[in-house]
């Protein structure tokens, strides 16, 4: 089969595994990872499944959905509703529920109210651009379509459907990626990193949460853009027709899935295995307490001179390496400088 | 060759500015911005090479390895794994070739930042996949500096480099590229080379490939 060919299954779960045994290495932190979040879904889904109304989800986002989880994740939940059912009893109480089992020993979700709160998700597909289309509104809709996992319900099927729907719904065409959607998620990467200055800017530059922000540019936030970018640009194959179910199929799994996927479609075994074996490692060191510690502890001034940072650099270095061959030294080249550089 | 994203030179070939680490990080960087190896291939030139770095240089580099002493040697070999940990603070990768390794044991301490080269067919040892292997299960964190002309003079088919990339391609860190002359000197790469060794290169595109000796013009 050629690399990339149109045959190729739609769906990369697994491809991390497959890739592994192609390469004969294993990513047993990811498998731990992933382990973990598996056994929390589990649990927190039968927890929550009585007390969830027929037309809402509780969806957990970040490490949850993307099975990196570790003993120090933080629980970023929300609750998607439809319009006008954010302040109703019924999911007052859930979100009660919500925060009892979340919300404990520093884990809450960050305090800009993105997420551990009811939203209504109609707008998530409505306000795509212009004012409306917020710091809030965007980092929602791009979570829930990039890394997010249902608890309970299935509103949050529907939800991404209509997001998905929204970007594809004009102009796009056989054979090539849907420009607005691939627009939206280059926006949001880059979003992502200017904040991370305007956030460094306003603590006074001895921020505790910096050091650990820019570790996980380089890597976890990083791999999610990437993990959006490759079905995106890997329409290429496909008809018009076919591209939905595609970008569904590929969107439903992990970020880390896509990748393998991506590098296997492209024959690109050892690469993609140093690649995410450097990926594999940075889980390594954030499953352990004595180096999540050694981290907390460092600030702008300090970062250089620090072991710890030094390994975040050196994986983050491989994992850009590993991905830019992905990009731009394979036969996704083309199309990489094309759609990615202007 | 050219298309590669990450070239860089070798400092080893520019023996015109030895021990002048400034210039030789600017002729270095004439040839590409993306990787450069800083060759201390005589021992006299390692503390120089460790003082300059500890200096903190700004360098144009966004990789860069270093190629410890592989003749000169004077130095206990527990006193020059100090210097090479020391030196493994400022680099990616700190290349070592197996035949001056006594007690490959006493290398551990540089973890991953330890590049074992494959050497050619003049060496004792560390030639092919089974004897890269005794060394790495002495250092299991260390990484392979895959030499592809050093390979291609062990086995002109290229076969044994196949079976060293299969073997230990998730631990490599970077190529070193060039052709040999008679002498097995490091020349520029000849266009039989370039596709001779170009399938095996295909498989180490997100690495830096470092030249032993400027491209042909």
């Amino acid at each position: 089969m050629d690399p990339g060919s149109a045959a190729a299954p739609l769906s990369p779960a697994g491809s991390l595994d497959d890739l592994a045994g192609r390469a004969g290495v294993t990513f047993a932190h990811l498998d731990e990872a992933r382990d973990l979040a598996a056994r929390r879904i589990a649990d927190a889904s039968g927890a929550l499944a009585a007390a969830t109304p027929d037309d809402v989800s509780v969806v957990m986002y970040g490490s949850w959905a993307r099975g990196e989880m570790t003993e120090a994740s933080d629980n970023d939940w929300a609750i998607l509703t439809p319009d006008g059912r954010t302040d109703d009893e019924d999911v007052n109480a859930l979100a009660e529920t919500c925060q009892a089992l979340f919300n404990e020993d520093g884990k809450a979700p960050g305090a800009q109210d993105i997420f551990g709160v009811p939203f209504a998700w109609p707008k998530l597909a409505d306000a795509i651009g212009l004012e409306e289309d917020d710091n809030a509104n965007l980092t929602r809709r791009m979570l829930t379509l990039l890394e997010s996992v249902a608890l309970t319900g299935e509103a949050v099927d529907e939800c991404r459907g209509t997001i998905l729907d929204r970007y594809l719904r004009r102009g796009v065409k056989n054979h090539r990626p849907p420009r607005f959607l691939l627009n939206d998620v280059i926006r949001y990467w880059r979003t992502i990193c200017v904040d991370f200055e305007g956030k460094h800017k306003t603590s006074g530059g001895d921020d505790p949460k910096w050091v650990m922000r820019n570790a996980k540019l380089r890597t976890s936030r990083k791999l999610l853009f990437a993990g959006g970018l490759l079905p995106v640009l890997f329409c290429r194959l496909r008809e018009l027709d076919e591209i939905p179910t595609f970008l569904s199929e590929q969107l439903a799994a992990r970020p880390v899935d896509r990748i393998a996927w991506a590098f296997l479609e492209l024959g690109l075994v050892s690469e993609g295995a140093r690649c995410l074996s450097a990926y594999d490692e940075w889980i390594s060191m954030l499953q352990d307490p004595a180096f999540r510690a050694a981290m907390a502890a460092l600030r702008a001034s300090t970062r250089d001179d620090s072991a710890e940072f030094a390994r975040v650099r050196s994986a983050g270095e491989r994992l850009h390496s590993g991905l830019t061959a992905l990009l731009f030294e394979s036969p996704l080249g083309p199309e990489s400088t094309k759609y990615l550089v202007l | 060759m050219r298309d590669h994203l990450a070239v860089g030179a070798s400092t080893g070939y520019m023996s015109g500015h030895r021990g002048d680490w400034d210039a030789l990080a600017r002729t270095a960087a004439e040839e590409s911005l993306g990787a450069v190896e800083l060759s201390a291939l005589s021992e006299p030139e390692l503390p120089g090479l460790v003082d300059w770095l500890d200096a903190g240089p700004s360098l144009p580099f966004r990789w860069v390895a270093a190629h410890g002493p592989t003749k000169g040697r004077e130095m206990p070999e527990a006193d020059l794994v100090v210097v090479l940990a020391r030196l493994a603070l400022h680099v990616e990768a700190v290349v070592v070739h197996p035949d001056t390794m006594g007690d490959a044991a006493l290398y551990r301490p540089l973890g991953a930042k330890l590049a074992v080269e494959n050497m050619d067919s003049r060496k004792p040892m560390g030639q092919r996949a089974h004897q890269l292997q005794q060394i790495f299960d002495e250092l299991p964190e260390a990484r392979l500096c895959f030499d592809i002309a050093h390979a291609g003079a062990v086995d002109p088919s290229m076969a044994e480099g196949e079976r060293i990339l299969e073997q230990f391609g998730s631990r490599l860190s970077h190529v070193h590229v060039s052709s040999l002359d008679e002498s097995s000197h490091h020349v520029s790469l000849t266009q039989d080379d370039e596709e001779r060794f170009g399938s095996l290169l295909d498989r180490c595109r997100d690495v830096p490939w470092i030249l032993e000796a400027p491209l042909r013009r």
